[in-house]
Formats: C-alpha cells, sequence, structure tokens
C-alpha cells in the first residue's frame, strides 16, 4: 500500500507522541526516504536518513582489538617489575651508616667537649669543702623555703580565726 | 652487610645512652664556648676519700651525708654571663619534668630557687637533688647519690660557712 503525503503526517504525528507500531513506523521510514516524502518533510526526512544511515554500520572487532592492543603495548604479556628487596636493603643500609655515624660521631664529640671543660676536683679536703658548702648552700635555701611557707601558714590561720570572731 | 648493620645498631643504642645527658650537661652544652660559667665535678671515688677522713677532719653527721653521696656537680654564671634570672628561664625549660619532680620553690626579692628532685624508689631517700638558683648570678647544684632531705635541713644548721648565717639574719628582718 503507497502511503500519501496525508497519511503520512498523520503517521508522523502519532510517530512523535510514540504511539506507532513497528510496522507503522517502517511504512513511515519507507515514505519518508522516498522523493516525496523528502519534500513534504524535509527535517522528519533527514533524521530518518540518519537513523537508516547508521543502522547499516558495523564494528570489525578484530579491527577493534587490534586497535586496543596497538594503543596498550601490542598485545603482549604485561611487564611485571619484581619488587627489589635486596636493593631497598641496601639503601636502607647506607642510610643508616651515613646517619648512624653522624650521630655516633655528634654525641661522642659533645661528651668530649663537655667532659674538657667541667673541672674536676682532686683534693679531697677542697671536694669536702664545696660539698658542705654547696650542702649548706642547699639547707639554707630549704630552711628558708620552710619559713615562708610557715609564715604563710600562720597568715591563713590567721585569718580564718578573724573570719571565726565576726 | 647484616653484621655491619647489627654493629652499627649497637653502637647507636650504646652511645645515645651513655649520651644520656643530665641537666647541668644540657645547660653546660649551651655555653660551652663561654667562659662566664665555672663548673665543678666531684667523683664518687672522691666521696669514698673523703667518707675515710679521720674525725677530726669531718663531723659524724657531715660524714653520714657526704658516705651516701655518689656525685656533686656545681655550674655558676659569673656577672658577666648577663642576667642570671633569664639563665635560670632557660635551664628551667631545658628540665625534663617527666624525669625532675618540683620539690620546693622559694622566692625572694631578688631571688628564685628551684628544688627539684629525681626519685627512683619509695624509700625515704631521693636519687638527686637539684637546685636552680637564679638571681643575679645563676647557680646550678646537683647531688647524686641516696639523699635525705632531712638530713641535709639539719646540717646546714650545723655547717659553718661565712655568709650562710648573715643571709639568715636578713630573713628575719
Amino acid at each position: 500500500m503507497k502511503m500519501d503525503s496525508i497519511q503520512a503526517k498523520l503517521l508522523l504525528d502519532r510517530y512523535w507522541e510514540g504511539e506507532t507500531s513497528i510496522e507503522e513506523e517502517n511504512q513511515l521510514k519507507e515514505f519518508l526516504l522516498t522523493e516525496e516524502g523528502r519534500k513534504s518533510f524535509p527535517e522528519a526526512s533527514a533524521l530518518f536518513v540518519f537513523y537508516s544511515a547508521e543502522s547499516t554500520l558495523s564494528i570489525d572487532e578484530s579491527k577493534l582489538t587490534e586497535k586496543i592492543d596497538d594503543k596498550s603495548g601490542g598485545g603482549s604479556d604485561p611487564k611485571v617489575i619484581p619488587f627489589n628487596f635486596s636493593m631497598f636493603r641496601k639503601i636502607a643500609a647506607v642510610f643508616l651508616i651515613v646517619f648512624g655515624g653522624y650521630f655516633v660521631w655528634q654525641n661522642v664529640m659533645s661528651l668530649q667537649v663537655s667532659t674538657d671543660r667541667i673541672v674536676e676536683v682532686e683534693d679531697p679536703k677542697e671536694a669536702l669543702r664545696i660539698t658542705k658548702e654547696a650542702l649548706a648552700l642547699a639547707g639554707f635555701k630549704m630552711k628558708q623555703g620552710d619559713a615562708h611557707l610557715k609564715k604563710s601558714l600562720s597568715k591563713l590561720s590567721f585569718t580564718r580565726i578573724i573570719k571565726h570572731d565576726n | 652487610m647484616k653484621n655491619i648493620i647489627c654493629f652499627l645498631t649497637i653502637m647507636v643504642f650504646t652511645v645515645s645512652s651513655y649520651a644520656q645527658q643530665d641537666a647541668i650537661d644540657k645547660f653546660f652544652q649551651s655555653y660551652k664556648e663561654s667562659d662566664n660559667f665555672t663548673s665543678v665535678f666531684i667523683s664518687p671515688k672522691m666521696f669514698r676519700l673523703i667518707g675515710n677522713m679521720g674525725d677530726d677532719e669531718i663531723d659524724a653527721d657531715t660524714k653520714d651525708v657526704i658516705s651516701n653521696l655518689t656525685g656533686l656537680k656545681i655550674l655558676s654564671s659569673n656577672e658577666e654571663a648577663g642576667d642570671g634570672m633569664a639563665l635560670y628561664n632557660e635551664a628551667k625549660k631545658m628540665i625534663d619534668t617527666r624525669e625532675y619532680e618540683i620539690l620546693m620553690e622559694v622566692r625572694d626579692d631578688d631571688s628564685l630557687v628551684d628544688f627539684l628532685v629525681k626519685d627512683s624508689n619509695n624509700e625515704n631517700t631521693i636519687d638527686e637533688l637539684l637546685l636552680m638558683i637564679g638571681g643575679k648570678e645563676f647557680t646550678l647544684i646537683s647531688f647524686v647519690g641516696k639523699i635525705h632531705l632531712n638530713k641535709i635541713g639539719k646540717l646546714a644548721e650545723s655547717i659553718e660557712i661565712d655568709g650562710i648565717e648573715h643571709l639568715d639574719k636578713l630573713d628575719d628582718n
């Protein structure tokens, strides 16, 4: 059955509404691909020409796979880079030696400086005199601290008595 | 290679433990180039020699305290070293508070004294008494050994040191 432009118009309206069947769509497609259809409905015809052209496209899977292989490295087995543990061990050992050596050197040097500058008392009488002075100073300051503490406590208790009296 | 690493690791730990510095050493390191500090060290051996002194040279109370000491270090600044209070504050920052406990803080008009103790046992003794005195000058004194604080307090009354008694009188005024 040949379709005229009026029937095509009605069918096209139903097509845009999504109410056409597959058979009706095929009929519409046939009409719009004709010369009359192109002239009557140029926009719809262009769309159906595009659909028709797209439906003929095919994918050559073998070529597609080749392209992917080309981009990913030629289809050979992927390279596995082994974790070179021994190399890292060597690097760690070198770091340890360098930093450890530096640390030891620093400490030994600082100890040398420290002991060089300290005067060691070698006379027991002089050592006794210095120790007694240091002990006396410590004791005196402790006594002073105790005195301050007692004074402060007595002030506190005095305040409490005044409050109690009031 | 393994042997070298093991040796070096042991070396590092040994030196680091040996190089653990006390407060005086730490402070001294800051001023090692300066001639404005005097430091005195009395070794355990010297304290043993003092302990062997006769009764005519040392009284019993002093001997009792000193025989339990194993070390004494004193670091003292002179006037040219600068403000003693500033040095005191600087030294205080270097004190490891996990190591030392503050026993007492005595404030005067012109000086500040901190008593710090190191105690590793539950006995009546302490392992180290550290005094930090800041004023016109700065002094750091570290007593190491088995120290009875009460005995030091009593001893101070019996030891006759020039000038100490005047300090006591000043306090009464």
